[in-house]
């Protein structure tokens, strides 16, 4: 076999192989769709129209808890590995955690208890980057906390903007995956 | 080490990739995986017969509910077979 016919080879399957553990951590791009679009609509509503921010905050928070899961869950109909169940168990307990931090703890109020809500999604996604063997998801959970610390200590008035740029970004990628795994 | 001539056909190797990658225990149903691998339904059929007769995959058919579905998971025999496949080709690529 020559050379390039091998390295042809081997690219193929490290992409296959890759692509296969991004497209089912990120459950076929789904799920940076809707948090992206959630992401970025509530932070922008915040710094143009904080009354129906509030509003929308509490409808699309729990409507995107509940769509998450169930994309969760149709994915494992059709994909049923160790790691998808890990996964659903991980992000089940930390949901878990929000909603008794929520009601009986410490609620998030204000700016310090929305970068803490952050942080806390950020460092999971860093975990799920390691679960997956995917670094490019564990940089972006790490990335994504360095920018909550820096926007919360340094910018606070941008906060809600740079989160909504945040949010359009991850919605543009997310629409980019989704475009390429169901064309 | 040596090439394996049933995963080295370009759509069977990325097959193989595919199902190692889920990891040990996993299944896969039928249908995605089609669409995973954008090949038509009678292409995959195929390719899948070539490798549940090389004792690398099985196929189960059974419901999910009244729906029918097929689905495929790696044998330990197909996860070894891939990993040696995988060490020649890296081989292949050092020696070149």
């Amino acid at each position: 076999m020559k050379q390039e016919e091998a390295k042809a080879l081997w690219r193929n399957l490290e992409e296959t192989e890759r692509e296969t553990r991004l497209r089912l951590a990120l459950l076929g791009g789904w799920i940076l769709v809707l948090w992206g679009g959630i992401w970025a609509m509530g932070n922008l509503l915040t710094v143009w129209s904080p009354g129906m921010a509030e509003r929308f905050w509490t409808v699309a928070s729990p409507l995107g808890v509940l769509l998450s899961f169930y994309l969760g869950f149709r994915q494992g109909v059709s994909v049923r590995t160790p790691l998808g169940l890990q996964t659903f168990y991980f992000w089940g307990l930390l949901t878990l955690f929000f909603l008794l931090h929520w009601i009986f703890l410490l609620p998030p109020k204000g700016l310090e208890g929305v970068s803490f809500l952050i942080s806390l999604v950020a460092f999971a996604y860093a975990y799920m980057g390691t679960l997956w063997q995917i670094p490019g998801i564990t940089w972006a959970g790490l990335g994504l906390f360095a920018l909550d610390l820096l926007l919360f200590r340094l910018f606070p008035e941008h906060f809600h903007l740079g989160m909504g740029l945040v949010g359009l970004l991850g919605l543009a990628y997310g629409g980019r995956l989704l475009w390429r795994w169901t064309r | 080490m040596a090439l394996d001539p049933v995963i080295h056909q370009e759509t069977r190797l990325r097959l193989m990739a595919l199902l190692a990658s889920l990891g040990e225990g996993a299944q896969v149903e039928f249908t995605w995986l089609k669409e995973a691998l954008d090949l038509t339904e009678g292409n995959l059929s195929s390719h899948l017969a070539k490798l549940e007769e090389a004792g690398y995959v099985q196929v189960e058919k059974g419901y999910q509910g009244r729906r029918p579905r097929t689905w495929v998971r790696l044998t330990p025999q197909g996860r070894a077979a891939y990993q040696a496949h995988r060490q020649a080709l890296l081989e292949l690529l050092k020696g070149g």
